[in-house]
């Protein structure tokens, strides 16, 4: 990534070559991160803010560290964009305090916060080619002609689109155009990157292929950057850090295999993925149900509870004849998602949602009878 | 007034109302029933395009041949046109006064647009920003003019214009386009309206403003060249009111083109409507200079030869999303 290193110190010629955290495998796995030397950290801190009887941020705080990309993860009106907006400064805020690299911001105007945002669409100057609405942000932070032009030839590069740079967005796909926006973003190092939906307008294919690549040019800028969606498979694939947001709190925060595998409390293991709803009894570290026992979470209840199970902790094998008669029921539903296949099974009174291999679902024929049993995995009891 | 037209008529959409035009399923018949369909638009166009020439040509003949024509004889001749560029039409009446009026008239279209221009432009773009609570508002407020009549607008002028005319300014008649600039409030406010509605305001001016643009940046390099067609009818409106005035003039004692023409009238109503015929040919052509002037189409920076940029994307980010 030598083209981008060399735009970082363009941008930034005082801060010395950038640090870059080393590309790993893009998207799903774990990374360790390795935080560039002059990437900024962000706090926001105690926010408050209410729109007339709404109170669309209630005492929210949030540390992204330097390098860090950050998702806000939450269903409509949990109040995350206010928190992406308020950090922008496009958004007053009734309380609370807002630091960037440790200095207070919360009183600076929008356009001196020194961020750059991607928008859910059309944030593109309609009326300038792609090379402009390059040039154009980069005049605004005052940088000569020059080094404009480079600038701009480098980043549009980056995103393959130097072959569109005289031509309008409205002769743009919508993908070409958000990869003309996280140029343009990206070209004028920012000291944080926002991400507001940014892949909402797209569709599937070109939102997962655009994904892996905002994930990779953030990996490699090494910029702070903050991701706001309503897609947990998007918060869990892009971010080193998930926080799960309800009613102008964060849930729950950690990275996406925490968020997923130990929600802390029921709103997050709802809101993520699926669960059954299987009632059991709880004493000490460990929950029994009719279909086995599993070891629950910290923040579990104790006695009588419900227990929630991801569907690929539940076991399913044709039903052999030693097989308890509770734990015995009838395949409902099959359906067949490529990969890995969805079984409903009836146990009496409760539908049981497992999610199996594709290829060990070749034996589960609908309306056979099966035994359902739960895997040694952690589930959160309450 | 092409720009405007062309705004209305030529949109994006342009192409899919053409395509609605086919509704039966069998190709041949489809083809034949298109082609019919064609016909009678073109034909109807044509209708529409006479009619309306008629429509705008008849008065405009009828005030040329009244110039030219003596009422009593019939017998044709120029005299009006030539008392015009003498400067006098007899011995009693100069032509000092609508020259006079003519030229405040124009620069009072001038100051009105420009007035208007830097007090709306801005307000209408806060208030679009900041929500339905002021927009109710701001549009009653400049929709008012149209329900008072300039007869009562007058009454409340006249005190104003006195002090204007003795303790801040002068009695020049050119101060009557602050007077203006409340008349065309209504044209201009609906001309730009239109123009803020068709674009994403919102998000424009908060991209604009992350990227650390300040509000005159925003202003003058995003909001206005998306909506130039839209000022450019604001400005048009607002140039057709303040060139038609002449209740408020007359009554208030200035002169402009109408009060002129009006006085001219009354002595030698064949200079009236020629010099009427003159005005509005000046007008015209300074319209079209106007448009010509604000709509240039975009020129092409140098260096954005397609063929000339364009690299190989790199393989990582291949680009499928066409």
């Amino acid at each position: 990534m030598t083209t981008l290193n060399a735009a970082a110190n363009d941008t930034a010629a005082t801060a010395g070559p950038r640090g870059f955290a080393s590309p790993q495998g893009v998207a799903g796995s774990q990374r360790a991160h390795t935080a560039p030397a002059n990437a900024s950290s962000v706090e926001l801190r105690n926010i408050t803010r209410t729109f007339g009887a709404v109170t669309a941020l209630s005492d929210f705080s949030l540390t992204i560290e330097p390098g860090e990309m950050v998702a806000l993860l939450g269903p409509s009106g949990c109040g995350k964009t206010t928190a992406l907006r308020a950090l922008a400064g496009l958004e007053d805020i009734n309380a609370g305090t807002i630091l960037i690299d440790e200095r207070d911001v919360s009183d600076l105007p929008a356009y001196k916060r020194d961020m750059a945002m991607v928008f859910q669409a059309y944030s593109l100057m309609p009326h300038m080619t792609v090379r402009q609405n390059l040039e154009f942000v980069l005049k605004i932070r005052k940088i000569s002609a020059a080094e404009r032009a480079s600038i701009t030839e480098r980043y549009l590069d980056m995103v393959g689109l130097s072959g569109h740079a005289a031509h309008f967005p409205h002769q743009l796909s919508g993908g070409q155009r958000q990869r003309v926006a996280i140029a343009r973003a990206l070209a004028v190092n920012p000291k944080v990157l926002l991400l507001d939906e940014p892949l909402s307008a797209l569709d599937a294919k070109v939102r997962v292929q655009l994904r892996d690549e905002i994930r990779a040019l953030q990996l490699e800028s090494g910029i702070t950057a903050l991701f706001v969606t309503h897609d947990q498979e998007e918060a869990l694939a892009m971010a080193d850090r998930v926080a799960v947001m309800y009613q102008g709190k964060i849930a729950q925060i950690g990275a996406p295999q925490d968020i997923y595998e130990r929600p802390e409390s029921e709103f997050v293991a709802r809101f993520i993925g699926q669960v059954n709803d299987i009632s059991g009894t709880v004493s000490g570290q460990h929950a029994t149900t009719a279909f086995g026992s599993v070891p629950v979470l910290p923040g579990s209840v104790t006695g009588a509870a419900t227990v929630l199970v991801r569907p690929e902790n539940i076991a399913i094998e044709p039903a052999g004849s030693g097989a308890p008669a509770s734990t015995v029921g009838i395949i409902e539903q099959f359906n067949y998602l490529g990969s890995v296949a969805s079984v409903a099974v009836r146990c009496g009174d409760v539908l049981i949602n497992a999610q199996v291999p594709a290829r060990d679902g070749q034996h589960l024929v609908l309306g056979s009878a099966v035994t359902v049993a739960l895997r040694e995995a952690p589930a959160l009891a309450v | 007034m092409s720009t405007y037209a062309s705004h209305v008529v030529h949109g994006p959409e342009h192409g899919s109302v053409r395509d609605d035009v086919t509704v039966t399923p069998d190709a041949p018949v489809r083809a034949g029933a298109r082609a019919a369909a064609t016909r009678r638009q073109t034909a109807f166009r044509r209708v529409v395009y006479l009619v309306s020439i008629l429509l705008m040509a008849v008065p405009l003949v009828s005030l040329v041949e009244y110039s030219v024509r003596f009422p009593l004889t019939g017998a044709v001749n120029l005299d009006a046109w030539r008392k015009i560029f003498a400067g006098r039409t007899n011995e009693y009446t100069t032509l000092d006064n609508l020259w006079l009026g003519l030229t405040n008239s124009l620069i009072m279209c001038l100051i009105t647009v420009v007035i208007m221009l830097v007090l709306l432009l801005p307000t209408m773009v806060w208030v679009r920003l900041s929500g339905k609570k002021f927009s109710r508002f701001v549009e009653f407020v400049c929709l008012l003019p149209l329900t008072i009549p300039a007869v009562v607008l007058v009454v409340g002028l006249t005190p104003i214009y006195r002090v204007i005319s003795t303790q801040i300014l002068n009695s020049s008649a050119i101060w009557l386009s602050f007077a203006y600039v409340i008349l065309v409030l209504p044209f201009s406010y609906r001309a730009m309206d239109a123009g803020l509605r068709a674009i994403d305001l919102k998000t424009l001016v908060e991209a604009a403003r992350s990227f650390g643009a300040s509000w005159l940046t925003v202003l003058l390099k995003v909001i206005v060249p998306n909506i130039k067609g839209a000022l450019v009818s604001a400005s048009f409106l607002s140039c057709a009111v303040v060139l038609g005035e002449f209740t408020l003039a007359r009554l208030l004692a200035k002169d402009n083109l109408q009060t002129a023409l009006f006085v001219i009238n009354l002595s030698d109503s064949q200079v009236a409507a020629a010099m009427s015929f003159l005005a509005l040919a000046l007008t015209t052509i300074l319209l079209v200079v106007m448009d010509l002037i604000m709509n240039r189409a975009p020129k092409a920076p140098k260096k954005l030869d397609a063929s000339k940029t364009y690299r190989a994307p790199k393989k990582r980010i291949k680009d499928t999303t066409r």
